[in-house]
């Protein structure tokens, strides 16, 4: 079989079954039955996809996404996260959309302790999103930048695919991580005055709402109480990573219990509010893990089929010109992304990359960086992606598809441009690196 | 039949229970592999494989428990723009597939299982594991999914016949 | 009438030296094949998980997959011992090493080791810490695979279990001290960042193994299955030889480059370092697979 007919019979056979509405990994599943009888080989074919479910699942890279939904899920079920963020609206007392803002800038903070955009999203949309849902706003303010700033997770560090990356294409991973720190800051600061500008010309979007006159002190001691020790659990996380107590996988469990301790010290804590953090947190993360069973099965198969090697290879024997081989590149990302998950598509796609970067003469910290920046943004273009997915399993049940897909595309436009940027203005991505570089 | 939904419902309460201790034994697992090692000069290197295999038991015990509560991630772009009648039959359809993907993976993991049972294999870890209990807890996760996937394809199958639904209607 | 083989690696470092020598083994075998045998586009663990593959192999997926022995030990308990070896290759071809291992791996791995290369590379020890002696490894947090689980236990190191991903920033954050591995890998995954010292002697090797469906194997013409045992004998010379060049250039470079130091444990501490690494393992296995240590140690420690 030709390989764009396997393609065709597999990415179509999926999105086919989306679209009856079969939940997405069942929908990757039925694909990986028919893919794995005919390229991997019958009976025998069908019980390897059996196998291979426990690897995608089975590793510890992916304890964080259990953790910090834990994490977010004690936070919120306790009412510490919601203080802490009516502290920070009682700060910004005038500012339109300020729920958006503390999204924007929660988020950003959320992304120097969590190194999954997954899990920022779900962390952010489980404690903001009701609070936004309750105030009225509308969601191309509330669910949208906290998915487009869930992405930033993978931009500033600690970063799991920024690891990843730089293990797969041998950049060195610090590069890569300090890299991403200047760019993760720019989306947040571009997300920011985006909300902010809209807010502005259409206050509808956010309501505004009474809040009593009262003294500057009394305006800040919230903040001091419940924002100002919060920011020590990012300390926590952070500092044991940077002081050698954890890995970066490993300082997620700190997190959570130390969300934990905090619920003692706030006395928010309760045996009711535990168990129900840890049920909703065996949910979320289950949900996530079992989509990523069926994704990368999925792109085993069109591995083993051979035909992602043709595609890539078709489209880098095309033409020489660098700059249209690197456009050419990003592109590939980001159709790909529509599809599929960060993990497979830098899995599939590395290996013939960097040899054409290379032979290009690419500044490599840059194209790690330009390659990391479009798999964070096809996280969040539709019908496949995982911040998408992660606001879906977080978000009030009626809350559509077409709603997330509607209030997300005005930041993909965004991070579009921003990528642009950063291809004009390389510094942008090699300053911070170039400090550090000998 | 009511009786053996009663009966399926609490199994899957207890799976949610199970998954919510192996929650806590992970998170704990972690820290106190992080505290020994920094303070007491040896930490528990078993840990890693506690949380590889932990994450794989919580997904396979919780898929099912997901489903019942319709948490699972869905495209529902299609499905929301036709017709009621035509919902009601895509969803009996989307139903009836779940139930054959999830038939079909539960017979290939078990399979799988199997093999490694007869063969009797342990995997070398820092830990020994038996190798059929990771592909039994794939097994599992689709058998329960099955299950469930069952009731809620009767139950959509009902919905769809109180509606009045013919079967000219359906295509 | 020409054979066509699917062969699979266990890395997805497509610029890993173990990469590099099987694709030299693959373009072996295709040239000399030619209207023969031929393997065509080699996968990896994209395409099959590493720790699955030797499952694909046994049921028939692929037929040729390559991998460090340690990998088949859920068919055949015991054989990462082939990397805890102290005679060479060659001497494994003369001494029937060969064919003791495919004696054990036929029936429970279906499997047939055609060729098993770097076995001229060591491992050695690297760390951010100055070790002089075997008391300095006492407390040191290494991070641990299987391999070597037993031997870091009986220097009265710390083992610790740390994902690839993460060995960068564990060693640079100092959660680990140090790890073991080739040479190479100093540049290959940007280690030589953050290690300064390299701890000799080197011990054990990778002996990356090429093992093929046995039932395929057997099904093939004499001819054919010449060209594979050829290639097999190819690989172990001329791309292994390249390899352990490639290693002292990486081991030089790093040296003249990275401000790198190189330890050598005086000749007293060299003899107990490297009868701790050899017994430590062959106990362990003894203890778990028996039949295997019984069978295998006295050909692969050469006593
Ligand atoms: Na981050
Ligand atoms: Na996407």
């Amino acid at each position: 079989m030709e390989w764009y007919w396997v393609l065709a019979l597999l990415v179509g056979g999926t999105l086919s079954l989306m679209l009856l509405g079969l939940p997405v990994a069942f929908a990757f599943f039925g694909a990986n039955i028919v893919g794995a009888w005919i390229f991997l080989g019958g009976g025998n074919g069908l019980v390897q996809v059996g196998r291979n479910t426990v690897d995608s699942v089975a590793s510890f890279t992916l304890a964080p996404l259990l953790m910090f939904i834990l994490m977010g899920e004690v936070l919120f079920h306790s009412g510490v996260a919601l203080k802490a963020i009516d502290a920070v609206e009682r700060l910004f007392k005038r500012l339109p959309g300020r729920l958006s803002l503390a999204a924007v800038g929660g988020g950003v903070l959320f992304s120097a302790l969590s190194g999954s955009s997954m899990a920022n999203t779900a962390l952010l949309g489980s404690t903001l999103l009701p609070e936004m849902r309750r105030r009225g706003y509308h969601p191309s303010v509330s669910m949208g930048p906290i998915m487009a700033v869930g992405g930033v997770a993978m931009l500033i560090p600690p970063s799991n695919m920024a690891v990843l990356l730089g293990t797969v294409s041998q950049i060195p991973i610090s590069y890569i991580l300090l890299g991403g720190i200047i760019p993760g800051l720019m989306i947040g600061a571009a997300h920011a005055s985006f909300v902010f500008v809209r807010c502005v010309l259409n206050p509808s979007l956010a309501p505004p709402y009474e809040v009593a006159d009262m003294p500057f002190a009394e305006r800040v001691r919230p903040f001091l109480v419940y924002v100002v020790p919060l920011l020590s659990l990012f300390v926590v996380v952070v500092g044991s990573i940077l002081g050698g107590i954890a890995t970066p996988t490993e300082s997620a469990a700190l997190g959570a219990a130390g969300a934990v301790l905090f619920t003692v010290i706030y006395r928010a804590f309760s045996v009711g509010m535990l168990v129900k953090s840890l049920k909703q947190s065996a949910v979320i993360s289950a949900m996530m893990l079992f989509i990523i069973a069926g994704s990368s099965t999925f792109s085993q198969i069109l591995a083993f089929s051979g035909a992602t090697r043709e595609l890539v290879a078709l489209v880098s024997a095309t033409n020489p010109d660098p700059m249209v081989v690197l456009l050419g590149m990003l592109a590939i990302l980001l159709l790909l992304g529509m599809f599929m998950d960060s993990l497979s598509m830098i899995l599939l796609t590395i290996p013939f990359f960097m040899p054409m970067a290379t032979a290009l003469g690419f500044d490599l910290i840059w194209f790690g960086i330009l390659v990391l920046f479009a798999i964070e943004i096809s996280g969040m273009t539709p019908p496949f992606g995982m911040v998408l997915f992660a606001m879906k399993s977080v978000a009030p049940p009626d809350t559509t598809t077409a709603m997330i897909y509607r209030s997300i595309y005005p930041f993909v436009i965004i991070e579009m441009s921003l990528l642009a940027l950063i291809i004009l203005v390389p510094e942008l991505a090699t300053w911070l690196p170039g400090l550090i570089r000998s | 039949m009511r009786a053996f939904w009663r009966v399926w419902d609490g199994v899957l309460d207890a799976c949610g229970v199970v998954a919510a201790v192996l929650t806590v034994l992970l998170t704990v697992g972690v820290c106190a592999d992080i505290i020994l090692r920094t303070a007491a000069g040896g930490g528990l290197p078993w840990v890693f494989d506690l949380v590889e295999y932990g994450m794989l038991f919580i997904t396979a015990l919780m898929a099912a428990y997901v489903l019942r509560g319709n948490r699972h991630v869905e495209v529902d772009l299609l499905i929301s723009l036709v017709p009621a009648g035509l919902q009601r039959s895509m969803r009996v359809a989307g139903a009836a597939l779940c139930l054959l993907f999830s038939l079909v993976l539960a017979i290939a993991a078990g399979e799988a299982a199997r093999r490694s049972w007869v063969d009797d294999s342990v995997i070398f870890r820092y830990v020994l594991i038996p190798e059929w209990l990771p592909f039994a807890a794939v097994a599992l996760m689709f058998a329960l999914l099955s299950v469930e996937c069952a009731r809620q394809l009767a139950r959509r199958w009902t919905e769809r016949r109180t509606a009045g639904m013919s079967r000219s209607d359906l295509f | 009438q020409e054979v066509n083989l699917r062969a699979m690696i266990y890395t997805d470092n497509a610029s890993s030296p173990f990469r590099v020598a099987f694709d030299a083994f693959v373009q072996h075998v295709n040239e000399r094949g030619k209207g023969q045998v031929r393997i065509g586009a080699v996968v990896g663990p994209e395409a099959v998980p590493a720790n699955q593959q030797p499952r694909a192999l046994k049921d028939g997926l692929v037929d040729i997959v390559a991998a460090p022995p340690s990998y088949f030990e859920n068919l055949v308990q015991g054989l990462g011992g082939l990397s805890a070896a102290r005679v060479t290759t060659q001497q494994m071809r003369q001494n029937g090493t060969f064919e003791a291992v495919n004696e054990m791996l036929k029936g429970p791995a279906n499997a047939r080791m055609i060729g098993l290369y770097a076995g001229d590379i060591p491992f050695y020890i690297f760390s951010n810490r100055e070790v002089r002696d075997l008391q300095g490894f006492k407390n040191l947090r290494l991070r641990t695979t299987n391999t070597v689980k037993a031997f870091f236990e009986s220097l009265g190191a710390q083992p610790l279990q740390v994902g690839r991903g993460e060995i960068y920033t564990a060693l640079e954050r100092g959660v680990v001290n140090g790890y073991s591995n080739i040479n190479s890998e100093l540049f290959t995954s940007g280690w030589v960042e953050v290690v300064k010292y390299r701890i000799g002697p080197g011990f054990y090797s990778p002996n990356i193994a090429i093992f093929m469906n046995a039932k395929r194997y057997d099904g093939l013409n004499a001819a054919q299955k010449a060209v594979l045992d050829e290639a097999g004998l190819y690989v172990e010379g001329a791309p292994t030889q390249a390899m352990v060049k490639e290693e002292e250039d990486a081991i030089a470079r790093a040296v003249k480059e990275k401000n790198f130091t190189v330890i050598d444990l005086s000749p007293a501490d060299r003899e107990k370092f490297l009868d701790m690494a050899y017994e430590s393992t062959w106990t362990e296995i003894g203890q778990r697979a028996p039949a295997f240590a019984t069978k295998l140690k006295p050909l692969l420690i050469g006593k």
